[in-house]
């Protein structure tokens, strides 16, 4: 039997510049979960391991990476952001000593285990004040300056992509520099490191461009 | 500072209101003067520290002018707490605390919308407006009705508000609610007329609040039964039963049923509606309107881009400022406990511009519309639980329903949209229906999404930023820090709302997870992956037959 039924259309959704939102909130917590997490070779969160050593020599690319043949077992050259275990610690103690202002943000010394050498816990505010504020002062002295510069960028791109006023001509601007932050990123970390969230990244100064400031359009208000 | 005299900046010394401002200042500074025929003199030379007599101070202030920012005399006889402009918060907060007594206007408020027949909307066939004309009737005879014999301080309806506003900030049960109730019963003297138990009072206040429609789901997520399937028993699609279970009642003669899936629709009309019957959020919804900052930055999304671009292609919406622009956001979560999976909740929350910033974002200016509940959650098959609220959406987008606005005391089409949606990740695909994961997640970079399957890793990556430079960046040759080829791919361009209809054109959606086999169209060598999965329902289906 056919029966007749009645559709229906929102007449102006295809006329948006812009439909769907990208989450800033998810996609800040996620990347830094990525750095923090191959940062400190965290297992099986850490983005560097052996399997995905064993992809880049299978694609070719990146020799010095390659797993080294020691005996029966393999070698994994440490990596520009490889820190050693002192490194480790000294990381940790830095968070561990950070204070904030009353209502700022979450006593994140409680989320640093200096024996251990990682960070349990941290909830997606916790990752946002680490990435754009601990993160650079943390790795400025550890870390080559060429893995500190490209991190210290990524945290600049947040804040600015945080900003509450903002300026066309400087989301332009951000959507240059951040596709060469991410180029820049390429050549320091795995390709494991580049999961869909970090490639997000690169969209959304032209989303903040478009829609305005993230503030309005974040998931921070709607979790609660 | 007092009204009548007008500030004139520093810079317009020479001018005649500036010199009668310096008169007023003198002649109130001198009336209010500690210091016999003398004062602190403001100008910016002394900046109130030397102490001069009246001459001086006029001859100070027309040469070098008044000390930038010294807007509140409190060193002339001005107290602190003189307020400086109606606009100060304090004053917003002292409204709030001193409108406690405002009942007989909340009836007055309530009655006021409905004055005009036919104004709400009318739901299945029940003459609401006469319902809630009579309740609302009720309110205002509770309203007048002294508390018990001879009381003068406390009506009915007044009473019960404010006790039950304490059981709500109290937090307490409503056992010790009935229980307080019986004291207060015995305590006060002959003819107390409050209700007896919670139960009661809460259904004297019944008709404040908007209340929901339970709409029956198919548990496969195939269907909701309305319109046209709301007499169903089973789902046309997968002939699962509309019930989890019949039961008898005792003389057989009614069948009590308990429905598998039960959405939660709370209707948007009447809610948005509602917006407008306090004269202070009234006047809130044209913020965006009247007293943003317009200065080309962008702060509030009104500033954005894609709301004036909005404005102009449809002008009759943008004619009105207090038409509503909508966000929806949606996301699912475990009420019991976050690993617990046997449950899952998703909230559909639509969120108005057109308030400030600092009202826009708060969780009481939110407005729950749906809530999606279910052992699972609906992934793909979330399109069909929006169907009732986008149909309201477009009644309200085309037509719009009239409104009685309480500010300028009119009435008026009321119209809504939604502007974008707002969710997680993969929340995003479940709504817009693409996908988020695999070899073309990027929804931004759709088909050209650069992707590479680490075999060991078991995971895809997604690099090939290089294509965001510019033509000409020296990454773009560097073959030897990067994966040893030239990048000379463009960037990719986002599609259009236009261009995604023609991808999806020919897509048939069926819905629910049922037993029905989808068919996985096998891709052709060397074609672009699509990564639509079917139509969004915002976008609207094509109208037809099945």
């Amino acid at each position: 039997m056919e029966k007749e039924v009645y559709f229906f259309r929102l007449p102006y959704w295809k006329d948006l510049m812009l439909r769907h939102n990208l989450d800033v909130m998810h996609i800040e917590k996620n990347v830094c979960d990525n750095i923090v997490n191959t940062l400190l070779g965290i297992q099986r969160k850490s983005k560097d391991n052996l399997k995905y050593r064993l992809d880049l020599q299978s694609l070719g690319i990146r020799t010095e990476l390659h797993p080294i043949p020691v005996g029966d077992k393999l070698y994994l050259p440490p990596a520009s952001y490889t820190m050693s275990a002192s490194e480790k610690t000294l990381f940790c103690e830095v968070l561990k000593g950070v204070k904030f202002p009353d209502g700022y943000a979450s006593d994140i010394r409680n989320n640093v285990d200096v024996k251990e050498k990682k960070l349990v816990g941290l909830k997606s505010h916790d990752n946002h004040v680490l990435i754009q504020y601990l993160l650079p002062l943390a790795v400025r002295r550890i870390l080559p300056e060429i893995v500190s510069a490209a991190l210290i960028r990524v945290s600049n791109f947040f804040k600015q992509i945080y900003s509450p006023v903002i300026r066309i001509s400087d989301m332009h601007k951000l959507e240059s520099e951040i596709a060469e932050t991410l180029s820049i990123l390429e050549t320091i970390f795995l390709p494991s490191f580049f999961d869909i969230m970090v490639h997000l990244m690169v969209h959304l100064p032209t989303q903040v461009r478009i829609a305005g400031p993230v503030q309005f359009r974040n998931m921070y208000p709607v979790e609660r | 500072m007092y009204q009548h005299i007008v500030f004139v900046p520093n810079l317009h010394r020479h001018t005649k209101v500036y010199i009668d401002g310096v008169a007023g200042f003198i002649e109130f500074a001198f009336s209010n003067s500690i210091g016999g025929n003398r004062i602190l003199c403001p100008c910016r030379k002394c900046v109130n520290s030397l102490w001069k007599d009246e001459n001086e101070v006029r001859a100070h202030l027309i040469c070098d002018g008044f000390q930038e920012g010294y807007k509140r005399w409190t060193y002339h006889g001005e107290t602190d707490s003189m307020p400086i402009n109606s606009h100060d918060y304090s004053d917003i907060e002292a409204a709030n605390n001193s409108d406690e007594d405002d009942i007989a206007n909340l009836v007055q408020d309530m009655a006021g919308g409905l004055d005009d027949k036919g104004d709400f909307e009318v739901s299945d066939g029940l003459d609401e407006t006469d319902v809630d004309l009579e309740a609302i009737n009720q309110l205002a005879i509770d309203n007048t009705q002294e508390l018990y014999l001879g009381c003068k301080k406390f009506s009915k309806l007044h009473f019960l508000i404010r006790i039950l506003h304490l059981k709500l900030l109290g937090g307490w049960t409503d056992k010790s609610f009935d229980m307080l109730l019986d004291l207060l019963m015995e305590a006060f003297p002959d003819g107390l007329a409050l209700p007896k138990n919670f139960n009661e009072a809460k259904k004297v206040i019944k008709c404040l609040g908007l209340g929901y429609i339970k709409i029956d789901a198919c548990e496969n997520d195939c269907i909701l039964f309305r319109k046209e399937y709301a007499k169903y028993d089973a789902c046309p699609t997968c002939e699962r039963s509309r019930w989890k279970s019949k039961r008898r009642s005792l003389n057989g003669k009614r069948v009590h049923k308990v429905p598998c899936k039960v959405l939660r629709y709370f209707p948007i009309k009447r809610r948005l509606q509602r917006l407008f019957l306090s004269s202070k959020t009234a006047s809130d919804m044209r913020w965006h309107d009247e007293e943003r900052i317009q200065d080309g930055l962008l702060r509030h999304p009104a500033d954005s881009p894609l709301w004036k671009d909005f404005d102009q292609k449809h002008p009759v919406f943008a004619s009105d400022s207090r038409n509503i622009r909508l966000a929806l956001a949606t996301d699912g979560f475990n009420p019991f406990r976050s690993m617990n999976v046997s449950y899952s909740i998703w909230p559909v929350i639509l969120i108005p511009y057109n308030f400030a910033p600092w009202l826009c974002m708060k969780q009481t200016n939110f407005i729950i519309s749906l809530l999606i509940l279910g052992r699972r959650s609906p992934g793909s098959d979330i399109d069909v639980y929006f169907e009732p609220l986008i149909d309201d959406l477009l009644d309200m987008f085309v037509e719009g329903v009239r409104t009685y606005d309480s500010a300028k005391h009119e009435y008026f089409q009321l119209r809504a949209a939604i502007i974008w949606t707002i969710s997680d990740y993969p929340g995003l695909g479940y709504i817009a229906a693409c996908t988020t994961s695999g070899e073309v997640a990027c929804i931004e970079c759709h088909s050209y999404t650069c992707s590479l399957r680490l075999k060991q890793g078991t995971k895809n990556c997604y690099m090939g930023h290089r294509r965001f430079l510019g033509p000409n960046h020296p990454y773009r040759f560097d073959l030897d820090s990067f994966d040893g080829k030239v990048e000379d791919r463009p960037a990719p361009r986002p599609l259009s709302g236009e261009e995604v209809l023609l991808q999806t054109e020919n897509m048939h959606t069926v819905h629910g997870k049922g037993c029905q086999h989808k068919k996985k169209a096998k891709k052709k060598e060397g074609e672009p992956t699509i990564i639509w999965k079917r139509r969004s329902i915002f976008l609207g289906f094509h109208i037809g037959r099945i």
